[in-house]
């Protein structure tokens, strides 16, 4: 059932974002350090493509990390400039727009997941559970979070470059949900090339691919065949097609991973194109990639950060991987917080993706901790960084302890989301009859 | 042994000497002699104050003829030149800054002597483009310890850039350095004493009072040193002051009607009168410079005694400047110092009859640089440039022609200068880019590796009163042991230079001595091209707590254990395992009723899942222990490697 009104609230959302950009004069967004980093910030983008207007490397000084094709379609609209607005009015324009596909993109996948949902449990023969269960559109739900989070509206409206990264990351997680494998190379090979780091969410699209969109464990499928095959030993068809639906299909995962090859040539011929002039690729890998990656490996503290990303790729993927789209929710909520330059677009997108999951977070805990823990920190941090930064009264621990909070409510948020795809599934064990009815629920 | 018989040593010593003659006579004979001048320039200026200009110069016929040994020159600066392959160099030591608008900014001084505060040294060598950072480096350590100066800071990439046509045209050849903060003292000037023959113990240099000098407003040592090939060494050493005379003396003969210049000799200036020249130099003389527009206003032909001044000391000779433009020019009074000595000393002074007020010719513009914005996270560099109408004096009020300057700006990486943001106003209004920059060159700066160097060619229309160039930049963070002690006070950005390539100050005497062509005047007549360097900037930035990498370190390891933590608890629990855990806790007693049952000798019956688990469990936990062991010992041993 999907939400009422939602046409309604999504246009007034992107209305209330256009009004922002339009009319909100200049808000300083593209100077807070919440919102753009060093890696997203337009500014950085503006004087890259300057520089390159003026027959130089836009990665010569440091000022400019993107990636070359960012600079080739936002570049020439950093130029241009318009009476009372403020400078980078045409790109917010565009990425109200990039926000807005990136949502429709959400609620897209979200019905997919839901078609799965229910087949699977159909499979099941919960078809009870099916419909009392589900009473409320998971993707609509996720798309509205995207398109009315406060952070995803700063991001847009500050105008730094992260709705973009957010937008290639989603048309991946969709191109994947809908075995898409074209698209899905694509948005995996443009996501990582704007910021490398989406480049660990390879593993749940493989899984995408390979599997299909989430479903219950295996497991699940055993018990109930076993417990069929008690009941009704003639019926073999029924547990052979519900092992089947759990089945490792390799074909798209092999046309993934040739689109990719294809799109990683493309990008690097474009990007090849764009930085012509200036000494080509060699140029992007040595000033682009290798200072975004190997600069932060300079010392011990930012190996931890890095590392930890990677570290917990596996054991999540072991975990997880009969969900492999609650694994790239995952992957990219310890990616927003373990990355060097984490800014509040990133939260936006897992906050979002979060929304995809509505109906088994219902059971979450402290969500009002969590809740008001995050309005508290997007209150405070602004304010600690005035009296830092401004008014020279406070010292950088405040604004450190409100960084610290931050990272400690992500990680709960992780860790209590994290236990939830277990507990749905004892409920499903727990529908399952007398093979699951000895399983309570967890919590 | 026994000594030789005197008759032989004296012939021997005679020999040796005869020798010794006849080779310095075959040097002499083949090259022209190092030479050694000294010369002081005077200058009543127009705000009450005097300028004192000592300029010596020494000079080495080309190295390979003369060989390692000098004879007045300097052997450390030759050593130098040797050592390092340099062309040109120039290093300036300034306390104060020279005031355009009073002082003028359109004459050689100003454009010459007028420096930055603090050092500024650039180099041009003679040398492959790829040797030059090098060899600059090596430089900035020889002449640290030369000059007792902090000069090896420029040795950091961060600190020096390469100019290719904003500072001076070259092919890359040339580095240039600043260092805005460092403080000038008796111990840069001793040093740079020791290079003249003389020191300070005789001749002009021996005007050099230390307290005097030091008490003025605006105190620029230099040294500039030219070498080529086929005239060998030159070295500059300049010495410009502003010091302010007495005020009292005189004011009792005319107190009428206005306040009448203060009149100072050597005596008020130095504390010191001139005893007689330095032995080894060529020649040593003192001028004074009375400007254009007291001539004007005197009248009378440059006459020592008129109505409105007296000198102290009778002239040696009178030289005007040769101008096509002006009837009338500045005339200096030169005093040749070999003619005075200790029972009659030289005591050069200026005695004011009358209230005079008059101006120094300025700059085409005058450029001032000012910091805009609040707060440690952002600002803009603004410069400005105010109309002076020179232009209009000059080549008459024609308004359509337009004025070249040429902007050359160093920024150090912390301030992260946005190129594209760069804004032109003109009188007010906004224009675009092109209209005004005629050419423009940036090297973007690299953090902690590369400042920003800006050069850029400006074409600014005559009709203007006032322009200003915008730039905005970013503050960026230092790391905790970049900073200087003094973190609070804030960063230096080096002076920007404002040249007008359209405009040359030099000026032009006659010659009346055909053997003798005084160097102070030399460098009058070249290189004249008007300059002018604009304010220091003293940008605040944040400072982070101290104290602070400690609670990072904890509190951050703490949040990652959290994070690190939790999640692996969350991934390692399985579905009903809560119930097991139930079982095993109600199986399992705790440890301390099954330590008190032990003590009172009761016999407790093993856990029904037998000893072989827990056996199991510690061995685990043993490899656990001993990988962990491992793992710490081969780390702490290779970071110690």
């Amino acid at each position: 059932m999907a939400i009422r009104n939602f046409w309604s609230m999504a246009a007034a959302a992107v209305g209330f974002r256009l009004v922002l950009v339009l009319f909100g004069g200049d808000l300083h967004l593209a100077s807070r350090p919440e919102v753009s980093t060093p890696l997203t910030s337009i500014r950085r983008l503006a004087e890259g493509y300057w520089l390159k207007q003026a027959s130089m490397s836009p990665y010569s000084g440091s000022m400019y990390h993107g990636s070359p094709l960012l600079l080739l379609v936002l570049g020439p609209l950093t130029n241009k400039r318009s009476v009372g607005h403020h400078d980078h009015i045409y790109c917010s324009l565009i990425f109200v727009a990039v926000d807005f596909i990136a949502a429709m993109l959400i609620r897209a996948t979200g019905r997919r997941l839901q078609i799965a949902r229910n087949r699977n449990l159909k499979s099941l023969e919960l078809t009870e559970a099916v419909s009392n269960s589900v009473n409320v559109s998971a993707g609509d739900i996720a798309s509205l979070i995207y398109l009315w989070n406060p952070w995803a509206i700063v991001t847009c409206v500050g105008s730094c470059t992260s709705p973009i990264e957010n937008l290639m990351v989603v048309i991946m997680i969709y191109g994947a949900c809908s075995r898409l494998a074209p698209l899905a190379a694509f948005g995996y090979v443009m996501a990582t090339h704007l910021s490398l780091y989406p480049a660990i969410l390879i593993v749940p699209i493989i899984l995408l691919l390979g599997y299909g969109p989430d479903a219950p464990p295996t497991k699940v499928f055993r018990i109930k065949s076993s417990s069929a095959s008690k009941t009704d030993v003639s019926d073999n068809d029924k547990s052979s097609s519900s092992r089947d639906v759990q089945q490792f299909l390799w074909k798209p995962v092999f046309h993934f991973i040739l689109w990719m090859l294809f799109w990683t040539f493309y990008v690097l011929l474009l990007s090849s194109i764009v930085l012509n002039k200036v000494g080509g690729l060699q140029e992007m890998f040595e000033k682009y990639f290798f200072a975004e990656v190997f600069d932060f490996f300079r010392s011990f503290f930012l190996i931890v950060f890095n590392m930890n990303i990677v570290f917990m790729v596996l054991p999540l993927a072991i975990r997880l991987k009969h969900r492999p789209c609650f694994l790239a929710f995952i992957y990219t909520a310890i990616v927003a917080i373990l990355k060097s330059y984490p800014s509040v677009g990133d939260s936006a997108l897992y906050l979002g993706l979060l929304g995809l999951f509505a109906n088994e977070l219902a059971e979450m805990q402290f969500t009002f901790f969590l809740f008001f823990g995050y309005i508290g920190v997007s209150l405070l941090s602004p304010v600690m960084h005035n009296l830092w930064i401004w008014r020279g009264t406070g010292n950088a621990n405040f604004y450190f302890a409100t960084g610290l909070a931050y990272t400690c409510l992500q990680t709960v948020l992780v860790v209590e989301s994290g236990f939830l795809p277990f507990n749905s599934f004892t409920e499903i064990y727990s529908l399952l009859g007398p093979g699951g009815s000895q399983h309570k629920r967890y919590r | 042994m026994a000594a030789a018989p005197p008759a032989l040593r004296r012939l021997l010593l005679l020999f040796s000497l005869l020798l010794l003659a006849s080779v310095a006579a075959a040097a002499e004979g083949e090259e022209e002699e190092e030479e050694f001048t000294e010369e002081l320039l005077l200058r009543p200026l127009p705000d009450r104050k005097a300028l004192a200009h000592f300029h010596f110069r020494s000079s080495a016929p080309p190295s390979a003829a003369a060989g390692r040994h000098h004879h007045v020159f300097p052997k450390a600066i030759a050593q130098l030149v040797q050592q390092f392959h340099i062309s040109e160099l120039e290093l300036s030591f300034t306390q104060g800054r020279w005031n355009y608008e009073q002082w003028g900014g359109y004459d050689p001084m100003s454009t010459n002597y007028a420096k930055p505060p603090g050092v500024e040294l650039w180099a041009a060598f003679d040398l492959p483009l790829d040797e030059i950072d090098a060899t600059w480096k090596n430089l900035t350590h020889t002449l640290s310890g030369l000059f007792c100066a902090s000069i090896n800071f420029l040795e950091s990439s961060t600190a020096f850039s390469a100019p290719r046509w904003g500072f001076k045209l070259n092919e890359g050849n040339l580095r240039y350095g600043a260092l805005p903060r460092e403080a000038v003292c008796t111990e840069n000037l001793t040093p740079w004493l020791k290079l003249l023959p003389c020191r300070d113990k005789a001749g002009i240099a021996s005007l050099l009072y230390r307290p005097s000098i030091y008490k003025g407003y605006y105190h620029s040592q230099k040294l500039k040193l030219t070498s080529s090939q086929s005239f060998g060494i030159i070295i500059d050493q300049t010495l410009t002051v502003v010091l302010q005379p007495d005020a009292f003396r005189g004011q009792q003969l005319h107190s009428t009607d206005g306040q009448l210049q203060p009149s100072w000799s050597m005596k008020d200036l130095f504390n010191r009168k001139l005893s007689g020249k330095c032995r080894v130099s060529k020649s040593s003389r003192v001028f004074l410079e009375i400007e254009k527009d007291i001539v004007d206003k005197s009248g009378t032909e440059a006459s020592w005694t008129n109505e409105l001044f007296v000198l102290s000391t009778a002239p040696d000779r009178v030289l005007k400047e040769l101008n096509n433009m002006d009837a009338q020019s500045s005339s200096l009074y030169e005093y040749d110092v070999s003619n005075y000595n200790n029972d009659k000393p030289l005591d050069v002074g200026i005695t004011w009859k009358l209230p005079l007020i008059w101006s120094c010719t300025p700059a085409p513009y005058h450029a001032n640089r000012f910091l805009m914005g609040s707060g440690n996270e952002r600002g803009s560099i603004a410069l400005s440039f105010r109309s002076t109408n020179l232009h209009k004096q000059l080549f008459g009020s024609s308004n359509d022609c337009s004025i070249k300057a040429v902007v050359f700006q160093v920024v150090p990486w912390y301030v992260k200068v946005y190129y594209h943001s760069l804004q032109i106003f003109i009188d007010g209004n906004s224009k675009a880019i092109s209209e005004v920059v005629d050419k423009i060159h940036v090297t973007p700066s690299e953090d902690k590796h590369l400042p920003g160097t800006l050069e850029m060619l400006l074409r600014l229309p005559c009709s203007m009163e006032s322009a200003t160039l915008s730039l905005d930049f970013d503050k960026g963070f230092l790391h905790i042991d970049e900073y200087p002690p003094d973190a609070n006070q804030g960063f230096d950005i080096p002076s920007a230079l404002v040249t007008f390539p359209e405009f040359n100050s030099n000026r032009s005497y006659p010659e009346t001595d055909t053997l003798f062509v005084s160097p102070l005047l030399q460098t009058f007549k070249e290189n004249g091209v008007v300059k002018s360097y604009t304010e220091v900037l003293l940008v605040p930035l944040t400072t982070p707590d101290f104290s602070m990498p400690y609670n990072v370190i904890t509190f951050t390891c703490t949040v990652l254990a959290l994070y690190f933590g939790s999640l692996l608890n969350a991934l390692r629990r399985r579905i009903g395992e809560e119930e097991r855990e139930l079982k095993k806790a109600a199986v399992k007693r705790g440890l301390i009723p099954l330590l008190i049952a032990k003590l009172r000798g009761k016999k407790v019956d093993p856990p029904p899942q037998g000893s072989s688990p827990t056996s199991l469990l510690s061995t685990k936990l043993l490899l656990k222990v001993v990988f962990v062991a491992v793992v710490a010992v081969s780390f702490h041993y290779l970071s110690n490697s």
